[in-house]
C-alpha cells in the first residue's frame, strides 16, 4: 500500500481523480448540448448536406505589349461544376446524359480530379453557352450536385502570333499543386510560367448555403480573392504581325532587340500553335496532336532551336583573331577553293575572291579567307574566346526551357567520338560549320554585344514590374569592336547583304548561308542574317533564321530589310 | 482471501472494445478495403488479448529487470523506423513488416511506461530527488524526440503528457511546478512564433473559430459536429449515420471514429461510453492508489494518463474543444500497434492489483 502510505502521492492521485471527473463532465456537458439542445438543428443540417464550399477564383493578370494592347486577358466562361460529396455513381449515367456527354467521359473527368480533396467542387463541363445555360437552370433541382459557376477563363486575343512568348496556361500537376496549395490553373509555358507568381493572385473562399432543391438560401465570402498583377512586355505588336507576315510558311524565327539593354520587341517563331487550346481541361486530343504536328509548331526555335550558324560565325573567329593580335590587314589569297594536305575545301564563290583582307573577308564572307585565320587562331584561340563571351551558353532570358548551343572542343570530341580533333575540323569550324550549333537567342546577344561596344546583355520581355536583368561588360579591346563592326558594315554597303544598303538607315550585319545536316544545294540550306541599326549609335539588332531559306540573301536579309524598314519610319514606337 | 481480479476493469475494457468494433464495422463502410479492416481489428484484438494475458501473468516485478534491454530494443526500432519508414500522411512513423504496418510509437508508450517503473523501482527515496527527475526526463525525452523528428506531434504528445502526469505524482515540488507552468506558457508562445507549421496555427486557431478556415481543417470539424449534433438523443442506428457514410467525415475509422459513434448511437450511446472511458481510469487510479511498491503506483498512474489524454483528446477533437490532432481513441480507432499496446496496458495494471499484496 504504497499510494496510502505517503500522503503526498495520496493526495496527488486525488488530484488526478477530480481532474478526470472534472474533464470528463465537460465532454459530458458538451455532448450533452449538442445532441439535445441542438440536437435538432444539426440534424436538419445533416439531412439537407446544404454547406458548400467553392473558391472565388482570383482574375489572372493582364498581359500588355509595349503599345498598350491587351495580348492575354481573360473572358468569363460558365462552368457545370460538381458537388462530388453528393454526388453517387448510381447517378452517372442519368448525369452523363442530362449534360449530353458520353458516361465513360463523365467518369473519366471524375476521376481526373481523384487527387483533389472531395469536399472542392469541381468543372465537369467547361464554358458552356447560354443555350446549355437555360437548359441547364429549368432542369437543376433534379440535379442536387451539380451547379453553375463562373470562371475567368485565360483569353488569347492575338492567338498564334505571341504564342511562344506568352506560353499558356494549364491545370497543376500534383507536385505543382503541393506548391501553389490551391486548385487553380497557373503557367505552364513561356512569360504565363516564368511570372506565374506575379500573375496569378491568389482564390478566395466562399460559403453556400443550399436547400435540398438545391436553391441559394445565404452565401458568405470567408476570404476575398486577390487578383494577380498585371505585366507589361517590350513586346511591339506592330513589328511583331509583320514579322509573321514576312515569314509567311518558312519556319524559323526572327528575335529583334534593343542592343544596349536586352529587352526584346519581337520575337516569333514558325510555325506557331493556338495557346487557347490549352485552357480547357478535358480537350487533351488537341494538345496531342499540336505535339505531334509537323513542323513542331511546340517549338521555340529562338530559344530551343539549336542551329549551324554558318558564315555568322566568321565574325566571332575574326575577333578571335584580333584578340589573339592578328592585324586586320592580314590578307589571305582565294582562288576558289583551299587545299590542306590532300583535302579540299570549297569557298562559296567558285571564281574566288583574290587577295583579300579581314574586312574583305567578312564583307564578302570569303570561305578560304577563314580556312586560313582559323587555322593560324587555332581552336584553343577560337573555343576561349567563344568562352569568354558565352556564345554557346544560356543567355537567361526570361521565358522557360532555353537550351544551349554547342562549343565543340577536341575534349569533347574525344569524348564523344573517341577520335582526336583534326586540322579539318578547325577548318570547318572557321565557317560556322561542323559540330558548332548555337542557338538564334545566342546569336542575336552575340551581335548586340558587338553592336553595344562589348556588354553581354539579358534578353528579355518584361518591362514592368521592373526587374533588373544584367548586362555583364566583357574585358575586350574596343579598338578590335570598331573593327568587327567596320566590318559588318561593310557587309553591307558592298558585301554580301548589299540589298540592306538602300535603307535610309544604316545598318551592319552579317549574312550566313548554312548546310543543313541532310547537305545539298540552294534551298537546302538555313538561311541567317543577324545585324544592328543604326551603324553609328546602334539601337537595335535583328537576327532572322529561315529553315531552308535558301541562300542568305533570298530570304533572311529582306526580312531583315522589312524590319530594319519599320525601324526606321516607327522609331517613337522604340522607346 | 483478498480479490486477485479486478472484474470491473475487465469488464469496462470488454464493453468498450465491443462497442468500438461494432462501430468501426459501421465506420469502414464507405472505406477502401473495410471488410479487410474489420478482419484485421479482430486479429488484432485477438493478439491484444494475448499481450494483456502476458503483462497478467508474468509477474511486473521480474519484468522490470529487463527493462534496460527493452530500452535499448525500442531505441533501434525507434531509429530505423526514421531511416527505413514508410511516409503516411507527411510522417515517417511506420514500418513495413509485410503482413503488418508497425507503428513503433505505439508499443514504445509500454516500454516507457516500464522504463518509468523502473527508475522508480532503483530510486531508494520515496520522494522525487532532482536525480530521478533528470533520469525519468532522458528516458523518456529521448524516445519524446525520435517521435518528434518523424515528426508525429499528436503521439509526442502522449509522452509529455506521461511524462508530466507522473512527475507530478511522485511529488514534484509546488514551486517547480508553477515554474514549469510560466515555462510552458514562454514555450508556447514561441512555438507559436518559430515552431508550429501554418497548418498547425490553422488547426488551434479553428477550435476557437471554426468558420476561419471551412475548406481545411475548420471544414472537418464543422461537418463532425454536424455528425455529432445530428445523432440527436437516440442516433440514427447502426450503419445509418449519413455524415460519415457520406464522406463528410475523414478519416472515420480511425482520428473520426467517435463522430460515427455519436452520429449512430446518440447521446444515450455517448453517455455509456464516456461512463466506461471514466471508470476505467478512475479503476486504474484505483490500482495506483492500492499498488503495493512505488513502481506498481506509477507505471499504474502512467497508463491511466495515457487513456485520459488520448480519449479526452480523440472525443473532445470531434466536438471542436481541442485542435484537430492524429490521436487514436483507445480500444475504438483502427490500428494494431495501439489495440496491442493498449490492450497489453490493462494486463499490465492488473498485474499491479493481483500482486498488491504478495511481499516477494
Amino acid at each position: 500500500m504504497f499510494g496510502e502510505k505517503h500522503s503526498l502521492i495520496r493526495f496527488r492521485i486525488i488530484f488526478f481523480y477530480v481532474t478526470v471527473i472534472t474533464v470528463f463532465l465537460v465532454l459530458f456537458l458538451r455532448y450533452w448540448y449538442l445532441q439535445t439542445v441542438k440536437g435538432d438543428y444539426y440534424y436538419k443540417a445533416s439531412k439537407e448536406n446544404t454547406l458548400r464550399v467553392i473558391s472565388l477564383v482570383a482574375k489572372r493578370g493582364d498581359i500588355f505589349s509595349l503599345d498598350g494592347e491587351k495580348v492575354a486577358s481573360y473572358k468569363p466562361a460558365l462552368n457545370i461544376m460538381l458537388d462530388r460529396n453528393r454526388f453517387s455513381k448510381k447517378r452517372l449515367k442519368e448525369i452523363a446524359l442530362f449534360l449530353k456527354i458520353t458516361p465513360s467521359e463523365l467518369k473519366k473527368r471524375i476521376k481526373k480530379y481523384r487527387k483533389i480533396p472531395r469536399y472542392v467542387p469541381v468543372p465537369i463541363k467547361e464554358n458552356i453557352s447560354y443555350d446549355f445555360l437555360s437548359y441547364f437552370e429549368a432542369r437543376k433541382a433534379d440535379y442536387p450536385e451539380l451547379f453553375v459557376d463562373i470562371e475567368p477563363l485565360r483569353y488569347y486575343p492575338y492567338g498564334k502570333l505571341l504564342a511562344h512568348v506568352l506560353g499558356y496556361i494549364g491545370e497543376p500537376s500534383v507536385k505543382e499543386l503541393k506548391k501553389i496549395g490551391e486548385y487553380t490553373f497557373i503557367g505552364k509555358s513561356g512569360i504565363e510560367k516564368e511570372y506565374d507568381d506575379i500573375l496569378r493572385g491568389k482564390n478566395g473562399i466562399k460559403r453556400l448555403i443550399v436547400d435540398s432543391g438545391n436553391r441559394l438560401k445565404e452565401e458568405k465570402v470567408i476570404k476575398q480573392p486577390v487578383d494577380g498583377a498585371n505585366l507589361t512586355l517590350s513586346i511591339i505588336l506592330p513589328l511583331q504581325k509583320l514579322i509573321k507576315e514576312k515569314l509567311g510558311d518558312y519556319k524559323g524565327c526572327v528575335i529583334v532587340n534593343n542592343v544596349n539593354t536586352g529587352e526584346i520587341y519581337a520575337l516569333y517563331s514558325n510555325p506557331s500553335f493556338d495557346p487557347n487550346v490549352f485552357t480547357s481541361r478535358f480537350e487533351r486530343k488537341k494538345l496531342k496532336e499540336l505535339k505531334k504536328a509537323k513542323g513542331n509548331p511546340l517549338l521555340n526555335r529562338a530559344i530551343r532551336g539549336r542551329y549551324s550558324p554558318g558564315s555568322i560565325f566568321k565574325v566571332a573567329v575574326s575577333f578571335a583573331s584580333l584578340e589573339k593580335g592578328i592585324s586586320p590587314s592580314t590578307s589571305f589569297y582565294c582562288p576558289g577553293y583551299f587545299e590542306y594536305g590532300n583535302l579540299e575545301f570549297k569557298c562559296w564563290f567558285k571564281p574566288g575572291h583574290g587577295r583579300l583582307n579581314m574586312y574583305g573577308g567578312i564583307a564578302h564572307s570569303c570561305n578560304v579567307y577563314f580556312y586560313n585565320l582559323g587555322l593560324k587562331v587555332g581552336i584553343k584561340g577560337i573555343d576561349s574566346f567563344c568562352k569568354k563571351i558565352k556564345l554557346c551558353e544560356k543567355t537567361g532570358i526570361d521565358i522557360p526551357g532555353e537550351k544551349k548551343g554547342l562549343l565543340p572542343t577536341p575534349e569533347w570530341k574525344r569524348m564523344k567520338t573517341g577520335k582526336p580533333w583534326y586540322p579539318g575540323d578547325t577548318i570547318n569550324l572557321s565557317i560556322g560549320q561542323g559540330y558548332l550549333l548555337v542557338t538564334p537567342i545566342e546569336v542575336a546577344r552575340f551581335v548586340s554585344f558587338i553592336a553595344n561596344g562589348g556588354k553581354l546583355v539579358t534578353p528579355h520581355f518584361l518591362k514592368n514590374p521592373k526587374r533588373n536583368f544584367s548586362i555583364r561588360e566583357i574585358d575586350v579591346n574596343p579598338a578590335h569592336i570598331k573593327v568587327v563592326q567596320k566590318a559588318m558594315r561593310m557587309v553591307v554597303t558592298g558585301g554580301t547583304a548589299v540589298k540592306l544598303s538602300f535603307l535610309k538607315v544604316k545598318v551592319a550585319g552579317k549574312t550566313g548561308t548554312a548546310q543543313t545536316i541532310s547537305g545539298g544545294k540552294g534551298k537546302e540550306n538555313n538561311s541567317w542574317f543577324s545585324g544592328f541599326a543604326p551603324y553609328e549609335n546602334p539601337q537595335i539588332c535583328v537576327t532572322v533564321i529561315a529553315e531552308r531559306g535558301g541562300h542568305s540573301t533570298d530570304k533572311a536579309v529582306p526580312i531583315a530589310g522589312e524590319i530594319f524598314k519599320f525601324f526606321d519610319q516607327n522609331r517613337e514606337l522604340f522607346q | 482471501m483478498k480479490r486477485q481480479v479486478d472484474w470491473f476493469l475487465i469488464i469496462e475494457v470488454i464493453a468498450l472494445s465491443v462497442l468500438g468494433y461494432i462501430t468501426l464495422k459501421s465506420a469502414v463502410i464507405t472505406v477502401q478495403n473495410g471488410d479487410v479492416i474489420v478482419k484485421k481489428q479482430m486479429f488484432f484484438l485477438l493478439l491484444g488479448t494475448i499481450g494483456a494475458l502476458f503483462f497478467y501473468f508474468y509477474d511486473y516485478r521480474k519484468l522490470l529487470n529487463f527493462v534496460p534491454v527493452l530500452y535499448a530494443l525500442t531505441l533501434l526500432v525507434l531509429l530505423t523506423t526514421l531511416v527505413l519508414g514508410k511516409v503516411i500522411h507527411g510522417s515517417k512513423s511506420w514500418i513495413n513488416l509485410g503482413v503488418f504496418m508497425l507503428q513503433p510509437s505505439e508499443p514504445a508508450k509500454l516500454i516507457a511506461i516500464l522504463t518509468i517503473g523502473y527508475i522508480a523501482k532503483n530510486t531508494r527515496s520515496n520522494y522525487l530527488t532532482f536525480k530521478t527527475m533528470l533520469k525519468l526526463g532522458f528516458a523518456v525525452g529521448v524516445l519524446l524526440v525520435l517521435i518528434l523528428i518523424q515528426p508525429d506531434f499528436g503521439t509526442a504528445s502522449v509522452y509529455i503528457v506521461m511524462l508530466v502526469v507522473v512527475l507530478f505524482v511522485l511529488g514534484l515540488d509546488r514551486k517547480v511546478i508553477i515554474i514549469l507552468i510560466v515555462f510552458s506558457i514562454l514555450g508556447g508562445i514561441f512555438a507559436w512564433n518559430y515552431v508550429f507549421k501554418p497548418y498547425q496555427k490553422n488547426r488551434i486557431l479553428t477550435v476557437i473559430n471554426p468558420e476561419r478556415d471551412p475548406l481545411g481543417s475548420g471544414y472537418q470539424v464543422i461537418q463532425s459536429k454536424i455528425a455529432v449534433g445530428s445523432g440527436r438523443i437516440f442516433g440514427k442506428g447502426f450503419g445509418k449515420g449519413t455524415q460519415s457514410k457520406l464522406k463528410y467525415l475523414p478519416e472515420p475509422h480511425t482520428d473520426f471514429i467517435f463522430a460515427v459513434f455519436s452520429e449512430e448511437f446518440g447521446f444515450m450511446g455517448v453517455a455509456v461510453v464516456l461512463a466506461l472511458y471514466m471508470l476505467i481510469i478512475l479503476r486504474i487510479l484505483n490500482i495506483a492508489r492500492v499498488a503495493l511498491d512505488k513502481e506498481g503506483m506509477i507505471m499504474a498512474v502512467a497508463v491511466a494518463a495515457v487513456f485520459f489524454y488520448q480519449s479526452v483528446v480523440s472525443i473532445g477533437m470531434v466536438v471542436g474543444l481541442i485542435p484537430t490532432t492524429g490521436i487514436p481513441l483507445p480500444f475504438f480507432s483502427y490500428g494494431g500497434s495501439g489495440t496491442i499496446t493498449y490492450l497489453s496496458m490493462i494486463g499490465l495494471v492488473l498485474n499491479i492489483y493481483r500482486k498488491r499484496f504478495s511481499i516477494i
